[in-house]
């Protein structure tokens, strides 16, 4: 089991330097931080003077070791933008993301489970349909779309709602709306397919021969065994909405990750991209070494020799 | 219908459902595009005006702003954007006006010895910090002398580095001695240049490199003072009751970061904001329904082709000639640019000091005579050039396109690549283009020399720039330039230099291009082509 334990640590961590060495080499054939910060006004003097301050002027290969010297240390580097330290700078948008997931993983579970299990009860009744309908267009549509249409109705012509920023649970209601409508339709139908497939199994029609009623059958035969596909899905989808935020933030200026990432991007400041995909990357590493060995825990037909 | 033109924006993402679905889907959002359109017509007639400041407050000002500041401090790593919203907390010692006039600023008057070696600054009288404290002459030269130190790595340092030392003589007067002659140096401090800080908050941070990471660092003079700062998301400022100019109207002002063009333009129309920053021409047409409008300001933005006239075709003068010739800018101007951009044909711009204002244009629009000057440079043929165009300054995309069609017209055949300015810059450094389409913001001193010396001052210059275009005696002239104060010839090599280009045809001089602002109609407000100036806005 400790061997377990061990290689499993260690190829999580191998998978970690992989993903922080591809990410620092791609980021340095982008262009040059110093362009991008110092505008097109600089001189020649100003420009050095950043690169060298920055460390960007060495040997990428250098610029590589003294880098992984710094993580291990727990420095990941300074923010060429913000001159501060580039994770705390983004762990403290974690928050504001994690917020907007939150809510939209409550909802998308609180609308698209019920209506998928009513669904799937009735197939092409008129739930169904409707359903199914959204759901189409749910997937079809890019987020940003989405977005921007929910603004146009709700902000510019009903002046309902704000249509951007941040401040009060108003602000919150259109993004997670936008990343409700994003997330919702898979999981409408992972639900519906997965009661389809319970109810017609030999469990459900001996169940029914006791003559149980149709409410006991749903709630304590069917929804058990259709809830397993069902909570599998919901946890990839919250890796599909840490994508998902980084659009809705960008349309709805909110100042979380995803924003971050983007602005971190434009302005080439490649320190905190780095910590931005370190910690995507960490966090998925982490579930997965978790649910690794969960399984050997759990299930003792998948422990490896 | 802002609908129409937002939906515009992007693809919709292909569906795997039958074909059966895909019609379904078509209708859905062919339906749904005309009731969001109905109800952007319906709100625009009876909701209430974008104008009104959304607070319902008149007192309160918001901003929706493209980027974040990266710093409360301006001495240190300031950016562009950077320094147009601080110069609402910081003042300098010297400022403009908002065409990008000198003016008094912390110093009421600045004059050199005989022969500019020492600089005397009468400072402006009871100037009041943030944090209670009197301005004196002690403050200005701390914070002269601590910029000066070649270990001080901020952004302003690199315009003191020709100080000797700097003195208090009295609590209004400050001496400045430098190392040598320099008839511009009060001048390169204006604006942004000298944001003067108290001593004390300076030392109790821990040194200048601490001063804007808190905003309780952020002391100035300015009209406004830091309220709260949270980065990526808004910046709160409070009118400062003891401004020497007065207090702002506007009590609080938020500027509020959204990178996104098309969430500004419906923050606007739906009144969460009362001003956008760069706001995008094509959606002009909607602020009018929505009691909005777009206003413009000057800066000394240049927009222009240079070419490579040190290898490849461009070193032709011939043909640097006929891509003079062969571009229609009014037609750009008229049909890309909404007819906002100011047409140019030397490289100087109106606005800024050096521009020859006699100047006929020597390069009218005339594809024959370029076709003609193509065959007299070798290539009667046609020639095929690599073209790269900058798509950072205003629909450069549009207006790339339309100059490729009219260099081909001439037998000039590009290649055109479309490239971000970071993109952009590192083609430049490689110089991986024979001709571009770009442009360059001039260093906000409203006079040539500084872009001049940037651009067209070989290796001395920027190492993006090296290269395109070098001349001895440009090079000459560059180094009398800054020697000479603007009064006492200064303004005549300017514009000596600048008529060398024209005749070398350097570049194809095109546009001074306005900053574009979306305000509501209940504000009066004029924009400044400096800065970020709210200290006059009103409520109407």
């Amino acid at each position: 089991m400790l061997l377990v334990v061990a290689r499993r640590t260690l190829s999580a961590l191998f998978v970690m330097l992989f993903v922080v060495t591809v990410v620092f080499v791609l980021m340095r054939s982008l262009g040059d931080p110093a362009a991008v910060n110092l505008g097109d006004a600089a001189t020649a003097d100003q420009v050095a003077a950043f690169q060298r301050s920055h460390g960007l002027d060495r040997p990428i290969y250098v610029q590589w070791v003294d880098y992984l010297a710094g993580i291990a240390q727990g420095d990941w580097g300074d923010s060429y933008r913000y001159d501060r330290p580039a994770m705390e700078f983004v762990l403290s948008r974690v928050p504001a993301s994690l917020t907007l997931i939150a809510w939209t993983m409550l909802f998308t579970i609180a609308i698209g489970v019920p209506i998928g299990v009513l669904a799937g009860l009735r197939p092409n009744g008129p739930i169904d349909t409707i359903s199914r309908a959204v759901a189409v267009v749910g997937t079809s549509a890019p987020l940003f779309w989405a977005g921007i249409l929910l603004i146009v109705i709700f902000s510019v012509g009903l002046h309902w709602l704000p249509a951007a920023g941040t401040g009060t649970w108003r602000h919150l209601v259109l993004p997670v709306a936008a990343l409700t409508f994003y997330s919702i339709p898979l999981v409408m139908r992972v639900a519906r397919a997965s009661i389809v497939e319970v109810m017609g199994q030999d469990f459900i029609r001996a169940a029914r021969a006791k003559g149980i009623s149709e409410w006991r059958l749903v709630t304590s035969h069917a929804l058990r065994n259709a809830a397993v596909p069902i909570i599998t899905l919901l946890a990839f989808q919250v890796a599909h909405l840490i994508g998902g935020t980084i659009i809705a933030e960008e349309v709805f200026a909110q100042a979380g990750l995803g924003q971050l990432a983007i602005n971190s991007i434009r302005q080439l400041d490649f320190p905190v991209i780095q910590a931005f995909v370190a910690l995507v990357a960490g966090t998925i590493v982490a579930i997965n070494w978790l649910v690794d060995l969960s399984y050997q825990v759990i299930d003792p037909r998948i422990r490896v020799a | 219908m802002i609908s129409r033109s937002l939906f515009g924006a992007g693809p919709v993402r292909g569906t795997r459902s039958g074909r059966r679905n895909v019609r379904r889907l078509t209708a859905t959002f062919a339906a749904s595009t005309l009731v969001i359109s109905l109800a952007a017509c319906g709100g625009a007639s009876q909701s209430a005006p974008a104008g009104s400041s959304s607070s319902g407050h008149p007192s309160v000002l918001n901003v929706g702003v493209s980027s974040d500041v990266s710093t409360l401090s301006m001495a240190t790593y300031a950016t562009g954007f950077d320094n147009h919203v601080l110069t609402l907390i910081f003042d300098s010692l010297i400022a403009r006006d908002k065409e990008g006039k000198l003016q008094p600023g912390l110093a009421l008057s600045w004059e050199p010895n005989d022969d500019y070696t020492q600089w005397t600054f009468e400072l402006r009288p009871d100037v009041k910090f943030h944090n209670g404290e009197t301005m004196t002459a002690e403050d200005v030269a701390f914070d002269i002398n601590t910029w000066k130190d070649p270990e001080f790595e901020g952004g302003v340092g690199s315009f003191y580095t020709e100080v000797e030392n700097a003195t208090a003589v009295d609590d209004l007067t400050v001496e400045v001695d430098l190392t040598g002659p320099s008839p511009r140096f009060a001048r390169n401090l204006a604006l942004f240049r000298s944001p003067i800080v108290p001593k004390s908050v300076v030392e109790s941070a821990g040194g200048f490199d601490e001063i804007g990471k808190a905003p309780e660092t952020a002391v100035g003079t300015g009209p406004f003072k830091v309220e709260e700062w949270r980065t990526g998301e808004r910046l709160v400022l409070s009118a400062f009751a003891d401004y020497w100019d007065g207090k702002p109207a506007i009590e609080t002002l938020n500027l509020i970061v959204m990178s996104d063009a098309a969430t500004r333009v419906a923050a606007l129309l739906a009144g969460d904001i009362d001003i956008a920053t760069n706001f995008p021409l094509d959606q002009r047409d909607e602020l009018a329904d929505n009691n909005a409008q777009m206003l413009t300001a000057s800066p000394p933005l240049h927009v222009f082709m240079n070419m490579n006239a040190a290898n490849g075709p461009f070193s032709s003068l011939e043909l640097r000639q006929a891509a003079n010739h062969a571009i229609d800018k009014a037609k750009i101007n008229d049909e890309l640019l909404g007819g906002t951009n100011t047409i140019v044909w030397q490289f100087a711009l109106p606005v800024e000091i050096g521009f020859i204002s006699d100047l006929e244009d020597p390069y009218p629009y005339d594809p024959d005579k370029a076709r003609e000057l193509v065959a007299e440079a070798g290539y009667a043929d046609g020639v095929e050039v690599n073209f790269v165009v900058n798509t950072g300054s205003l629909n450069a995309r549009e207006v790339g396109a339309a100059i490729g069609e009219m260099l081909s017209d001439v037998g000039i055949t590009p290649t055109i690549t479309y490239a971000s300015p970071d993109e952009w810059s590192t083609a430049s450094n490689e110089k991986a283009y024979d001709i571009s389409y770009t442009y360059n913001t001039g260093g906000g001193n409203f006079s040539v020399d500084d872009p001049m010396r940037v651009l067209f001052d070989g290796e001395r210059g920027n190492p993006r720039w090296t290269g395109f275009y070098v001349n001895d005696e440009v090079q000459a002239l560059q180094d009398e330039l800054t020697q000479t104060a603007d009064d006492e010839g200064g303004i005549e090599l300017m514009e000596q230099i600048g008529q060398i280009l024209v005749d070398d045809a350097a570049l194809v001089p095109m546009y001074q291009q306005p900053e574009l602002w979306g305000v509501s109609m209940d504000l009066d407000w004029t924009p400044s082509a400096v800065s970020y100036d709210f200290k006059d806005a009103v409520w109407k």
